[in-house]
């Protein structure tokens, strides 16, 4: 049996993701008859078809708002989910597409069993590809376009706490997610092979604190003030007038 | 500035936590999340354990400033209530 198999039916045993579905917020999935992958699906235990998608893009071409509502998206899924013992395997951006202006979740296989007490794999994920692009436009100025391009993985979080300015790095969330992340990353690449594994748990509710947390700041993240561009109100200065 | 000196000392204190577990091949799960994972779960026990010891200072505290005598509940108090 295919390794994805048994969390595939485990998951869908619960309530997690019909309602997400429904919602708009994750993509329909409808099982097919494996016959259709002809030889190649020998041994596939399930087949899975969804609603081709008009057009697909990705977060290094999405405006800051595209992104934040992706960001917003990921965590109200996994939020919902976690209330029926089911977690999301990793925090990638390129798993949230666009229907219109409507942001969608389109990997269906990322939904797992969660174990208590297992730590959250994706933050890291998650403060690369949509915490850390976000701040970098919404704290530095800086749009996160050009950067993500060159780097499709994201902006880590030792990238991004080198060009914060000293006074923004002292907030709560900032200290936490950014700064923080950054210095014990650092410390564990320096010291990997003579850390000490200790098993530690983090509790639902400490889980749970982290993505309602997250999801409060996002929130509240705006560009700054623009400054004019060779674009701004260029249909006014440049249109044709009726004369 | 008083509260970031004390976040930066909580910090400090638990940097010693080291981690285990498994992780997906396509994805680097981050030996600094994992470590500041473990720090705000230690930061969210040690909240719990001070709520509840600070509820039951109070409970102790109300009993004393209320004048009322703390009596353990008998089986004849429960059955006059029935």
């Amino acid at each position: 049996m295919p390794v994805a198999s048994p969390m595939y039916h485990a998951v869908r045993k619960t309530d997690a993701l019909k309602p997400l579905i429904e919602d708009g917020l994750v993509i329909e999935e409808l099982v097919i008859d494996t016959d259709v992958l002809g030889p190649n699906g020998l041994g596939a235990d399930i087949v899975l078809e969804h609603p081709k998608l008009p057009f697909v893009s990705y977060p290094y071409e999405w405006s800051f708002s595209g992104l934040k509502a992706a960001a917003l998206l990921h965590l109200d899924i996994h939020l919902r989910v976690l209330d029926h013992g089911v977690t999301l395997s990793d925090s990638s951006a390129y798993n949230v597409q666009f229907l219109g202006p409507r942001p969608i979740f389109i990997d269906s296989l990322s939904f797992r069993s969660y174990r208590d007490g297992e730590f959250w794999t994706g933050h890291r994920q998650f403060c690369e590809q949509f915490l850390n692009p976000l701040l970098l436009r919404s704290t530095v100025g800086i749009a996160h376009n050009a950067w993500y391009r060159g780097n499709l993985e994201g902006i880590s979080p030792e990238e991004l706490s080198r060009v914060l300015p000293f006074h923004r790095q002292f907030s709560i969330n900032m200290f936490t997610h950014v700064v923080m992340q950054a210095i014990l990353q650092k410390r564990s690449n320096a010291r990997s092979k003579a850390s000490k594994t200790v098993e530690k748990k983090l509790p639902l509710v400490a889980f749970k604190r982290m993505l309602i947390s997250l999801r409060n700041w996002i929130d509240k993240l705006t560009p700054p003030n623009r400054e004019d561009t060779v674009w701004s109100d260029y249909a006014d200065d440049n249109s044709y007038s009726s004369d | 500035m008083q509260k970031t000196n004390l976040k930066i000392i909580l910090a400090v204190a638990f940097l010693g936590v080291g981690y285990s577990g498994s992780a997906n091949a396509y994805l680097d799960p981050g030996t600094g999340s994992i470590l500041l994972q473990g720090l705000i779960a230690a930061i969210v026990g040690a909240t719990f354990t001070l709520k509840l010891y600070w509820s039951k200072v109070k409970e102790i505290m109300g009993g004393v400033f209320s004048g009322k005598k703390l009596t353990p509940t008998t089986n004849e108090d429960n059955q006059d209530q029935t």
